[in-house]
């Protein structure tokens, strides 16, 4: 009996292996890992940050190959710890708060997943993948929630990725969320309330989005928004759902991961990300800015690029969710919206203030090339993207988005957020920073040292008091707990 | 409860002593004679523990059986014993070195000069 | 094989008082001798270890003098023993190693109390006699008494006189016990005693079992009996430090283990289970919380030692061998990353420990700021250190016999550790002004401790197959 339970448990047995399901997520983490790897020794980074970034890749890998839950959960704790490294590696107060940050997060992340896995085993008796039962459903909810950055625990998704050098946070933040959206595939098929979640992710990233004022904050709420799209595709645990969903990881895994780089490569040339201070770039970063239209056009929808076939496919497979649908709707005309200022500011306009325009150069082709094939690639699977489709977990029927009704509804959200920019744009760049919830994280946290504190200040150095507590305890232990 | 014979009404009563001198005194001296003096209720104890009303002494004649007091408890205790003397012997100098260094002896004070 | 038993125990007392002698005569070899006296000792509890395996029997008598369990003492080997016969004898040997290049001024008086201490726990595994389990426990805790004031700075004078004044109630409390055992049951083995426990009067039997448990809960530190070990465990020098969190708080882990089956978990008479249980979450969030209140790095290891404590009362507590295992389990990793993180921090730190006063040590000293940094990732209880597979086998035992908020508590004391760790980090790996060639290496022999200490908690994961196989039938045998 005993010994059943510690094989159940199943020390030593470790397991990878690729199926129908990771297929997709095996494809996209190899190619965004090497072109991020390639953009991260293009900015020539210490040997210990490009390590670790190699290390990120891998360990992300083999989360998503994990063949049972233990060697899944191993892996996702390493992830943890690496990525940890990557945030705290930029050297500054700033990052290192973040990642302190971070780190809390992503603990408590791991104790629901922990919690949640071994209930399953406990009811289930094994490790492998099933069906979660009632009991575990609240601490993967937990774990997976903070790990997608649902809402309310999305706020570590822009305070990281904005907090991190940005050679180590092109390959950061293409792969923590998206192993938490596999997790949900995996672990959390058929719970009704996550396709809702995800809606509220994608209005909730874009609305905070809009009022940010440093590009890569923008950007990654931007994560938190397209996440959503991805957490209601799969959450929906249909065939057309996870495929939809599954489909549009790879696809903004690229486009994603080719704006931080173009926003990496802006901050490397000219030293900041801060919006209302940039401008003009286009005459001195042409191909910089072409690459980031890619990424905003792929983004916000636009055919032909990628990101239009997967939204076009998630509105598809929601079709019996109407609040979902609309909400992903309204999101996508944020999107559009939030892009156009994102390269208004950056590249279009004419900069406010004159020594931004003394000529930053052009990239250098070692961060150029990466990001080029990748706005290949998402224009490449936009036009085609039956090149995906034999990869994705159910290899699904894939519905031809170039029609005339799929086209429309690509392309008037991002039309109508363009429009919204160009007629709000004064308001906005007056509108402040929003406070997120972590502010009230933090408040807790302060408030839970200083209890603390003053709990071992009163407790400390008595011996006297501290030794009556051993008579009373006596006494009342023989008393009570008979 | 009139059943308990003297000895431990006494065992009582040194354990009480000690514990309620260990819990309230001030002086660390005191604290260690507190000790001490548990220590001696618990080894009273133990010696009772061996001795019936009209036991005989196990030195002459048969040393085990009814009618005789137990040996053992008093090879008990002559360890214990041994032990309290060692560590009162420690504990005295400890609290001399305490003494060298802060002056004083009492808790609360040691406690002020500290922080 | 025959005769390692009492040898254990013999042999350290020898090099004890040996050591002064030799200092006196050859002063110049003191420190090979030491070395080669710990060595051997290491030698030979590992030879009993495995001449306890090779023998492939439950358990080994070995009757002192001759005089069989009804007038004698009795030493008695069994897997429980052998395993922390292991733990303790490897945690003795690095405190040894770690001691000769972090205390090089020490007089040998130090070596002296240190091998006293490895005598007297060796004393505690290995004994079947109730009264020569007090004697032992003595001895190891007086000569740990002066260990702590071996600096004989002020704080460390008064914390020791702290542990001495717990300590001693504790083991009143343990002689009372053992007193009520002998007049309940007329005998002191142990063996004896487990098979009429079961005959003696409710009340005495609840006395017995709660003076025990409250007893060994001071010595285990927990709550709310913990407050000796913070001053104890942080104004103590590090190698100290590591010999008190990492060995001897497992004396009592050892002890409990021991006793309770014996006891039958006090079955009919205190319901022992449900109070470790209360008691363990109280230990796991108090001593989180209260670590999480310090601003003394060695302060915050040994909270976290409590803490940690508390997982291991819990796994006792749950009742069933999983629980057990688990517990055992993580004495082992306890054993190794606590130790691990006190020699790293007393090789970052020169001087104070206060936090404010390290920033980025940790990164200028090799190799002990990636050891601290593990041995503190595996106590937070991440992989790929052992203490993420001890964790598990608890939190499993606890959601199996139904007790899932019982198996929450264990996480989060994880999360409420990653935040004071997490602090920790911010300030020792902060990088500084300074230059980063002002870099301080270790001299080999800490190097070494530092290293088995690392790949170690990360082995206990490697081969958490096999360990946890391994203590679990240890754990079937004693209370299946």
């Amino acid at each position: 009996m005993l010994q059943d339970a510690i094989q159940s448990l199943g020390f030593g047995r470790f397991a990878l292996g690729i199926d129908a399901v990771n297929m997709i997520f095996v494809i996209a983490f190899v190619m965004v890992g090497t072109m991020g790897l390639l953009y991260t020794l293009a900015s020539r980074p210490p040997i210990k940050r490009a390590m670790l970034s190699l290390v990120f890749v891998l360990a992300s890998l083999g989360c998503v190959t994990a063949g049972n839950m233990l060697t899944f959960l191993i892996f996702w704790e390493l992830m943890l710890i690496v990525s940890y490294l990557m945030i705290v590696s930029a050297g500054t107060a700033r990052s290192r708060n973040a990642g302190f940050r971070y780190l809390l997060y992503h603990v408590i992340a791991g104790a629901g997943m922990l919690v949640g896995v071994l209930v399953q085993v406990s009811a289930t008796g094994s490790m492998a993948f099933s069906a979660p039962t009632n009991a575990a459903i609240p601490f993967f909810m937990l774990g997976i929630g903070i790990k997608v950055g649902a809402i309310p625990f999305h706020t570590w998704v822009p305070d990281a990725y904005a907090s991190a050098s940005p050679s180590v946070s092109v390959v950061l933040s293409g792969f923590t969320t998206k192993v938490g959206v596999y997790a949900i595939i995996r672990l959390l098929p058929g719970v009704a309330a996550i396709p809702y979640m995800g809606a509220a992710m994608a209005l909730v990233g874009v609305l905070l989005a809009l009022l940010q004022k440093y590009s890569r904050r923008v950007l990654g709420y931007h994560i938190v928004s397209q996440v959503g799209y991805m957490v209601a595709g799969v959450g929906l645990a249909t065939a057309s759902g996870i495929d939809a969903g599954s489909l549009h990881v790879i696809n903004h895994i690229a486009y994603k991961t080719l704006l931080f780089m173009a926003a990496g490569a802006v901050i490397y040339r000219v030293g900041s990300d801060h919006l209302p201070s940039l401008g003009g770039l286009i005459r001195y970063m042409p191909l910089t800015f072409i690459c980031a239209l890619v990424g905003a056009l792929s983004i916000s929808g636009v055919p032909p690029f990628n990101g239009f076939v997967s939204k076009y496919w998630l509105k598809l497979a929601l079709d019996g969710q109407p609040v979902v649908l609309h909400a992903l709707t309204i999101a996508g005309i944020g999107t559009g919206a939030s892009f156009m200022k994102l390269l208004w500011y950056t590249y279009l306009r004419d900069p406010e203030n004159r020594t931004v325009s003394s000529g930053p150069k052009e990239v250098d082709p070692g961060m150029a090339i990466p990001m080029l094939l990748l706005a290949v690639f998402c224009l490449a699977t936009g036009l085609r993207p039956d090149i995906l489709a034999g990869y994705l977990p159910h290899a699904g029927p894939a519905p031809d988005p170039f029609t005339l009704s799929g086209l429309t509804a690509g392309a008037w959200p991002p039309v109508a957020g363009v429009a919204f920019f160009t007629v709000a744009r004064q308001l906005l760049s007056r509108a402040p920073e929003p406070p997120d919830v972590d502010a009230l994280y933090r408040r807790g946290l302060v408030l839970m040292e200083y209890v603390a504190y003053s709990l071992a200040r009163i407790t400390e150095d008595r011996l006297q008091g501290n030794l009556m507590m051993i008579l009373v305890v006596f006494l009342v232990a023989l008393l009570v707990f008979r | 409860m009139m059943g308990l014979s003297l000895a431990y009404w006494v065992v009582l009563l040194l354990f009480g002593m000690g514990l309620y001198c260990i819990l309230t005194e001030s002086n660390l001296i005191k604290i260690a004679v507190g000790i001490n003096v548990m220590e001696a209720g618990l080894l009273l104890f133990l010696v009772r523990l061996s001795y019936s009303p009209g036991d005989l002494a196990p030195l002459m004649g048969p040393t085990t059986g009814p009618g005789i007091a137990d040996p053992i408890p008093h090879a008990l205790t002559l360890t214990a014993i041994v032990i309290a003397a060692s560590t009162t012997a420690l504990m005295l100098s400890l609290i001399i070195q305490i003494y060298r260094h802060y002056g004083t002896v009492d808790i609360e004070e040691i406690r002020s000069k500290m922080q | 094989m025959s005769h390692l038993p009492i040898l254990v125990i013999a042999i350290p007392l020898l090099f004890a008082f040996l050591i002064p002698l030799i200092s006196m005569l050859f002063p110049s070899v003191r420190r090979i001798t030491v070395t080669a006296m710990g060595l051997v000792y290491a030698g030979l509890v590992g030879m009993m270890i495995w001449g306890y395996h090779a023998m492939g029997v439950d358990r080994v008598i070995y009757p002192l003098g001759g005089w069989g369990p009804d007038v004698g003492i009795v030493l008695e080997l069994d897997a429980l023993s052998a395993a922390f016969a292991g733990i303790m004898g490897l945690g003795i040997l690095l405190v040894i190693l770690y001691s000769q290049d972090y205390m090089e001024a020490a007089e040998s008086k130090y070596y002296v109390l240190l091998f006293i201490v490895a005598s007297g726990i060796m004393g505690i595994i290995l004994t079947a006699d109730f009264f020569n389990l007090y004697v032992f426990i003595e001895m190891s805790a007086i000569a740990s008494f002066p260990l702590v004031a071996v600096s004989r700075r002020g704080t460390a004078l008064f914390a020791s006189l702290y542990y001495m004044v717990f300590t001693l109630v504790s083991s009143a409390l343990i002689l009372l016990g053992i007193i009520l055992v002998y007049a309940a049951t007329g005998s002191l083995n142990m063996g004896e005693v487990a098979a009429v426990f079961d005959t003696i009067p409710e009340l005495t039997r609840a006395s017995i079992v709660g003076s025990f448990v409250i007893g060994l809960s001071v010595k285990v530190a927990l709550i709310p009996f913990h407050s000796w070990l913070p001053p104890a465990h942080a104004e103590a020098v590090s190698p100290i430090s590591a010999l008190l969190s990492g060995v001897l708080l497992k004396n009592g882990v050892y002890m409990l283990m021991r006793l309770l089956p014996i006891f039958g978990f006090g079955d009919g008479s205190l319901d022992v289970r449900t109070l470790l249980l209360v008691i363990g979450v109280l230990t796991v969030i108090g001593g989180n919380v209260l670590a999480m209140g310090q601003g003394n790095v060695k302060r915050i290891l040994a909270c976290s030692s409590v803490a940690h404590m508390g997982y291991i009362a819990l796994g006792i507590g749950i009742g069933g061998a999983l629980g057990f295992a688990g517990a055992l389990f993580h004495s082992l990793n306890h054993m190794l990353m606590k130790a691990g993180a006190f020699f790293s921090v007393g090789c970052i730190a020169d001087g104070s420990f206060e936090l404010s006063g390290l920033r980025g040590a940790a990164l200028r000293t090799r190799p002990a700021g990636i050891t601290f940094a593990m041995s503190t990732a595996g106590l937070i209880g991440l992989p790929p250190f052992g203490s993420f597979a001890s964790k598990i086998m608890i939190m499993f035992a606890a959601i199996d016999a139904g007790m899932i908020g019982i198996a929450a508590v264990l996480p989060a004391g994880a999360v409420l550790s990653a935040i004071y760790y997490g602090r920790v980090y911010q300030v020792l790996y902060a990088p500084s002004e300074r230059e980063p060639d002002d870099v301080s290496i270790s001299p080999w022999q800490t190097t070494i401790v530092l290293v088995v200490t690392a790949v170690g908690s990360i082995a206990t994961l490697v081969w958490a197959g096999n360990l946890a196989r391994i203590f679990a039938t240890i754990a079937d045998y004693l209370v299946g």
